[in-house]
Formats: structure tokens, sequence, C-alpha cells
């Protein structure tokens, strides 16, 4: 059997992390995972509000400060990101939400009584290519989000655009809203059903 | 490559999975992307992009149409470019050579030459294996009239019975043997 040493020198060179996983699957079956990803396991225990499940470490394109777009219709039209739940820290450095994140914001544009205050928010898309475990990268024309409860419960009921297969996974109050089409591949397909029968 | 780094990885994962990497075709240059490179581009139309490197996806981003690069499948498809190689590729498949193994009793080049026989031959030895399992049907058919007479003489409808019995499938047997006696027969003489 053909294992790969996964060292730390290693771990951020992002060419042969792809080729790794890519092998990996192919050679020796076994699925390969992140290391980042264990970190997040060991989160989900802690339990999110209304959130199922864990999610792996993806590229985080949407920092403080970001305007999103709102994609549903509850009247605001832009969020903009306050803060991202569940993150932790480091001196200096801006929070940064990815899709699937909870983020506290505020609507800048839209309906008064959404103005001028916090609301808490779920990341549906973003405009940062984020990579897949299959290797591939994925990125889409806008970055939105969706009004939500502390609960996960959305407050709007229509969903604009498609919504990325990793926060619907997470966010299965949202999933049952997207419009009919998640963003999923092939791949993901199977690799879903696998995760299931576990 | 050390092993044992990994294993801890392997172990996290928990089990085997299988997956069926596929190769995607680029939505601008019409070339494959083999997996693990490219990027994929969802717009919010639901229409996913895949692009086979940065290049291409810049070409898009920059609204410029596949139509008009020369290199693309697009333009190369619309003008009618390398269709008649395509072609070409397609008759020019590998005629299948017929090879033969050796077999205890029979020789390679024996077999072959059964295989690869024109069909007036092929024709021809199947009169004369017909030919010859008639003859050869007939003869055990004296046989058995000699036998059954043998067995009328001694007396006892038992042998008769039993005769009828094995009539059905012994016969057919026979006949199965014959003609695959013949047929190696037919290959050994040839």
């Amino acid at each position: 059997r053909y294992f790969f040493f996964f060292s730390s020198r290693r771990r951020h060179t992002r060419c042969r992390e792809v080729s790794w996983a890519r092998r990996c699957v192919q050679e020796t079956g076994y699925q390969r995972r992140v290391h980042g990803d264990y970190q997040w396991l060991k989160m989900a225990t802690r339990g999110r509000g209304g959130q199922t499940g864990t999610k792996l470490k993806m590229s985080l394109g949407l920092p403080v400060g970001a305007l999103i777009n709102c994609a549903d219709n509850t009247g605001a039209k832009n969020l903009s990101v306050i803060a991202v739940s569940r993150y932790g820290g480091r001196l200096k450095r801006l929070p940064a939400a990815t899709i699937g994140d909870m983020i506290l914001c505020s609507c800048k544009k839209g309906k008064p009584e959404l103005k001028k205050k916090v609301l808490q928010a779920v990341i549906i898309r973003q405009r940062k290519p984020w990579r897949r475990l299959d290797g591939s990268f994925v990125y889409f024309e806008d970055n939105a989000a969706v009004i939500v409860t502390n609960k996960g419960e959305m407050k709007g009921s229509i969903i604009t655009g498609p919504v990325a297969k990793e926060c619907g996974e997470l966010w299965p109050r949202i999933a049952s809203k997207a419009p009919a089409v998640l963003q999923l591949n092939d791949y993901d397909l199977q690799f879903h059903s696998q995760k299931k029968k576990k | 490559r050390r092993v044992h780094g990994s294993r801890r990885y392997i172990q996290y994962c928990g089990g085997r999975t299988e997956a069926v990497m596929k190769t995607d075709i680029c939505s601008f240059s019409g070339y494959k992307v083999m997996p693990g490179h490219g990027i994929t581009f969802v717009r919010l139309d639901n229409k996913v992009f895949k692009f086979r490197d940065h290049r291409v996806k810049k070409l898009f981003q920059h609204k410029h149409k596949a139509a008009k690069f020369r290199w693309t499948c697009l333009f190369r498809r619309l003008n009618k470019k390398g269709s008649i190689e395509a072609q070409q590729k397609k008759l020019k498949r590998k005629v299948k050579k017929e090879t033969a193994r050796t077999y205890v009793g029979l020789n390679k080049d024996d077999i072959l030459k059964v295989r690869t026989r024109k069909p007036e031959e092929k024709e021809q030895a199947k009169e004369i294996a017909k030919k010859e399992m008639k003859k050869r049907i007939e003869k055990l058919k004296a046989l058995k009239k000699a036998t059954k007479a043998k067995a009328a003489a001694k007396g006892g409808k038992q042998l008769k019975d039993k005769q009828v019995k094995t009539g059905g499938k012994g016969r057919q047997r026979r006949q199965r043997l014959l003609c695959w006696f013949l047929l190696s027969c037919c290959i050994v003489q040839q």
C-alpha cells in the first residue's frame, strides 16, 4: 500500500495537497481530510444554534466590514459583516467568514425596520474560491447571505440564486428553502451518500 | 516517504471511501480538465462553468467569445477544422490479429487454420462431417440391431425396456460425441 506522509511543510503547498488527495482517493482508497478538519470536528460537539454536523475548513472570503447581498425576501438588500460566530481570534486579525458561517451583521440598504440593528445571517455564497475535497476549486458570482434567527431558522421565505452545498448540509432549514439546484457535483453526491452510510 | 504520519489521519477518516474522479471539459476551450485541476464558477442563474486554467478563466471574465479564439474546440467545430482527421482516426482501428494457443493434442497452427477458413471451405468441411456422421450413425444402428437381436435371442423384455429408456439421451449424447470427434478429426486431417 502506498501511503503519503503529510509533513507540516507540505501542508502549505497547495498543488501537492491537491494531487495527494486525488491520488489518495484513487490508489489507497482512503478519504483524506485536511488537518484543520479535525479541529472543526472537535468544535462541533459544543453545539451551534441550528447548525447540524461539521464543516471542513474553507477559504475565508468575507472579513469584518464586507458588504454582501441579502439573498432572501426579508426586504434587506445589503448586509455588512460585523462579526463571525464562533471565531477564535488572533491579534489584529479581522474575523472572516465563509460559506456556512453564521455572522452578525447589519443592513445598510433596505427596509427601515431591518436597518440600524444587529441581525444574524448565514452565508450561502462567496466569491472567494474554496477547495473541495475532490481537489476542485469553486466560487460563486457574488457574496450572499440569508437572514436567520438564533435557532437557524430563516426569516425570509425565498432564497434567490444558488446555495452552496456546504451551507445546505450544515443548515437544513436553509437547504429546504433553497431553489431546486444546490451546487452539487457528482463526486459530492457519491461522497454524500457515503457519509450517510456511516 | 515515511508512513507513520499519514496513518493517524487515516484513523480519523475512519474507513475506506472510494470515489470516481471524473475528467471534466473546460467550458471555454473544450479541453479536458483533469481531477484536481482547474476552477469551477457558478453563476447566479445556476449555470456551472469549468475552466481549465487562469488564462481561460480570465478570457471568460472579460466576456470574450470562445468561438473567436482559434485554438478552442468551439472555433474548430464551427469552422470545420480537423474533423476529417478525427474521422480518419476512427476508421483507423487496429485489425485484430488471429492468435491461438496450443493445447494437448491440437497444434496452434491447426487451430488457426480451422478458424481462418474461408466460408466455402467451411461448408465443404461441414458436409464431409455430416456424411461421416451419417455413416457412423448407421454403423451404430447396425450394431444396435445386432445387439438387440442377440438380446432377443437370449430372451427378456427387460433388456428391451432398458434400451428404450436410454434411447433418447444416450443417442443425443453419442451423436454429440461423434460430432466432436469428427470435427477434431477434420482439424487434424487438415
